[in-house]
Parts: C-alpha cells; structure tokens; sequence
C-alpha cells in the first residue's frame, strides 16, 4: 500500500484509488504529488469529496471525544513509585516484569550484581551436583533470596496500586482469600492494644514474587495519619527463615529494615508473613504482637 | 551501583522528559484496557517499566514514541489477559440487560456517502465504538487519531510495516464508521435503510416494540 502511494504520480487518479488516498490525505502522509493528484480528483467526484470530509469528522469526532486528563493521583502515586524505586541502571526481581528478552542477559545490571549473579549461578551448580553443603554458604543464599522476596514486597508497599479485593472486615477477606489462592492464609486480628496502632483493613491485592503467587494485604494506621501497613504473604519461600530472631508472642520474628521501611518477618504452616510499613519498629513489633492468628 | 547524586539527576531527567506525556499515555491505556482502573495500573506499570530501562532510552530521539511502545508492549504481555477475562465475567453478569448488545445488522452494512452522521452522535458513542474494535485495528487508531502519531511511529511502536499500518487504519476506520452509522440508525439520526433492506428494518422495528 505504501509503494503504491508513493508511485503514485500527478496523473489523474481514479475513484478507488481516490478512496485509498483519503485516509493518508487526512492523516498528512501523502507527498505533495499524491496530494495534488487526489486534489485534482475530489474536485470533479462528490462521492470522494463526500468520504474526504467523513473521514475528516471521523478523526475530528476520535480525537475531541477521548480528551482526558490523566487524575492527579496517578501522577503522584507514579512520583512515589519512582522515587522508592532503584536506580534505573539496577534490574529488578519483580516478576511480573520478566517481558524483555534483556532481562536474560547481563547487560544494564551493575557489575556487582553480575558478579553476585555468578557466584550464585556457581553454587547453585555445586548443589545441583551434589556438593557439600558449606553452612556460611546455605546461610547466604537464604538470607539473599529471604531478602530479594522482602524487596519486592517494600516495592509492591510503596506502588500503591488499586487493590483486588476491598473490604474492612478480616472475615471477608479471609473468605475471599481462600478463594483465590490455592494456600491457606490465616489473616490476623488485631487485638486492641493500649501501645500498639490500630491498623484498619483497607482490602488485597494478589500479585506474583518470584514465581510464586503472593496476597499483599493493605491497612490504613488511622492514628498516625493514615499510614499503610502492608501484610505481605508469600507460600514458603525458604526453607527455614535464617538470621536473628526475637520471640513475640510464640513467633520467631526476623525483623530488618530496607528502603526506609520496618519489615517483621515470621512464620506460620508454611506460609511467610512480612509486616511492612514505615513506622517505627518498636510499633512494629507491637503490631506483632497484637496480632491473632487463629 | 550509581551514587546517590547521580540517581538524583538521573530521576529528574527521566521526569523532565517524561511526565508531559502522562495524559496522552492515561487516554491510550484507557482505550486499550477499556476501564480507569486498568488504565492506571497500566500507565504506572509502564512509566516505571520505562524508569527501569532509561538507560537504554537513546538521548535526543523519540521520547513520547518509545513510551507509547513500551505502554503498548506492558499491555499486550500483562493486562490483555486480565481484561479479557474480567470481561467474559462483566458480559456473563449483565448478559440479557443491554439491547444495544445484540448486534444490529445494520452493523454489517456499509453507510451511504451521502449520511454525515458522526457530528451529531456523542462523544460516548465514538467511544463506544472505538472500544469496540479488535485491538490490532484499536491500536492503530488510538495512536493515529487520538495521538497523532505518523504511520512511521506507528509502525515503529507496534514492530510492523508502515504498509500493515495503512491496511489496518483503512479497515478500522471502516469499521469505526460502519459502528457508528449503526448508533445513528439506533437513535433515530437517520433513517432506516429502505427498501433492500426492508428485513432489516423490520428487525429493528421488532426491536422498538421490545424495549
């Protein structure tokens, strides 16, 4: 199609040729040439002129009626996301990400991490093989990948996006849970505490780490302004949480700190749950606590 | 790793070049995914998609065309699905509740030259109708007519020939027209075809006494 108007020359043209040049005629792609051919032609033919002047009112009529204005939360809500996130040269462990080819090769991680990357590739193949298990080794792996699915959690925090299911009362949504996961969640109570915030529940959003599918639970702090606490659940990831631990509440809690937010870490049949938010850890803790998983 | 001042300059760069585009990428993700929700989680995906590989963008060329490839790209790998599956539930919910749902025949049936009709449809129904088109054809006509994108950026955001891209404007252009002269017939802004399409006619009328 575009050959044939490009040869298209300043002979006479005729109508279906006429109508094949409209489009572009409108769109401004056609050469001078092809203009004036098909100028030529509209003004001895009705019937062309007549599509000539739809096909401006139909690109009129597209353009005036989807003007829109982007909300002014996105913009906000894309500032945020851009400004926890890492810098763009870093790659990240986001799953839901792994659409470009360039994501399998090494080019644009930094140095460290393709070194990183290496030296974990050659573990991984020493296992593989059925090597010794060295504890300092095995101790790093799960602490690195414990903490890529904690990253990915603070990164699913502070994205803010729309959630998948909204309701305030822990038995919808842990009815709703239970639908739409193949694991089972026991989504905790809050019990009233004198020192310990009192999250609201906002509603889920489901997402993906790794490779495993995960529920991010949302709650509003209403006494410290609103702030969100995300309950980030995840089926398993390692085999045993490593690193050091605090008992609270019957619960061995792994508590660490990255981007600027407070992560408590614990266990509970298999499943991981990570609090995440970016009061102080001491709330935290106290939000532990209060939790009643039953 | 960047330090920190480099991050800095580097995120003021990226929002510098980018954050002008954001309606234009808010208006084509709605289009594309068909509701504001969608739309948002598109948009946002794709600008920190873009974020995350700003350093592949090539300084000094086409900002607003690499955004709208890498907005196009995020929608056909990630959200096509999701859409699609959240409409199958939507179209089981509502299914007998909307008589403009059952397709008119008139749909089928080229518009005579003379029926200008789309000045005085509202903006809705060219909405309607541009959501109701296959999404390659959708594509091509968001990013022609709502982006004023040339068929060479057009071709360049969606990986094809510029001649695909001719092909598939002329034949949704088709069909958009086709769809609204149909709405324009609904309403009453023109008549009824006459005559040889008497069956038709009568099926509309049919439909009249219906509702």
């Amino acid at each position: 199609m575009s050959a044939e108007t490009q040869s298209a020359s300043l002979e006479a043209v005729d109508c279906t040729e006429a109508q094949a040049l409209v489009g572009p005629f409108v769109d401004g792609e056609l050469s001078h040439d092809d203009a004036g051919s098909l100028s030529a032609h509209l003004a001895s033919c009705a019937t062309c002129a007549v599509t000539l002047k739809r096909q401006e009112q139909l690109k009129q009529a597209v353009r005036s009626a989807s003007t829109v204005t982007a909300p002014a939360h996105l913009r906000s809500k894309i500032l945020a996301a851009i400004a926890a996130e890492a810098p763009p040269a870093r790659t990240s462990g986001i799953s839901g990400w792994r659409l470009s080819p360039a994501r399998w090769s090494f080019e644009g991680l930094s140095p460290r991490a393709v070194a990183f990357s290496a030296a974990a590739l050659g573990m991984a193949a020493w296992f593989a093989f059925g090597g010794l298990t060295h504890p300092v080794v095995d101790k790093l792996l799960r602490r690195s990948a414990l903490h890529t699915v904690i990253d990915d959690g603070i990164a699913l925090h502070s994205r803010t996006l729309p959630l998948d299911y909204t309701a305030s009362d822990v038995g919808l949504v842990q009815h709703w849970l239970e639908g739409n996961l193949h694991f089972g969640v026991h989504l905790p109570r809050f019990a009233q505490h004198a020192d310990a915030p009192q999250p609201t529940l906002l509603g889920v959003r489901l997402s993906t780490l790794h490779a495993r599918p995960a529920a991010m639970i949302q709650y509003a702090v209403a006494e410290d302004h609103g702030r969100r606490v995300s309950l980030l659940v995840v089926d398993d990831p390692e085999p045993e949480l490593v690193g050091p631990a605090r008992r609270v509440e019957g619960r061995d809690v792994f508590v660490s700190r990255a981007h600027g937010y407070n992560v408590a870490t614990w266990r509970r049949d298999e499943i991981v749950y990570s609090l995440i938010s970016d009061l102080d850890e001491g709330d935290v803790l106290a939000l532990v606590r209060a939790a009643e998983q039953r | 790793m960047l330090g920190f001042r480099q991050t800095d300059r580097l995120r003021r760069e990226f929002e510098a070049l980018t954050l002008g585009h954001l309606d234009g990428l808010y208006g084509a993700a709605l289009r594309l995914t068909r509701n504001e929700r969608d739309a948002e989680d598109l948009v946002q995906d794709a600008m920190l998609r873009a974020y995350r590989f700003f350093d592949k963008f090539e300084r000094g060329t086409n900002v607003r065309a690499w955004l709208f490839k890498i907005l196009t790209n995020t929608f056909i790998n990630k959200y096509r699905r999701r859409v699609k599956e959240r409409e199958v539930v939507d179209a089981a919910a509502s299914e007998g509740l909307h008589p403009q749902m059952i397709s008119s025949p008139h749909a089928q049936q080229a518009p005579g030259p003379e029926e200008l009709v789309v000045d005085q449809l509202l903006s809705d129904n060219v909405l309607k109708a541009i959501d109701e088109l296959p999404i390659d054809f959708r594509m091509v006509v968001m990013l022609a007519d709502l982006q004023d994108f040339s068929y060479k950026e057009i071709a360049d955001v969606l990986d094809c020939p510029v001649g695909t891209v001719m092909s598939r404007l002329f034949r949704g252009r088709r069909m958009l027209q086709k769809q609204l002269h149909a709405y324009a017939v609904e309403q009453g802004i023109i008549a009824a075809p006459s005559a040889a399409h008497e069956e038709d006619a009568k099926v509309l009328e049919l439909k009249r006494h219906v509702r």
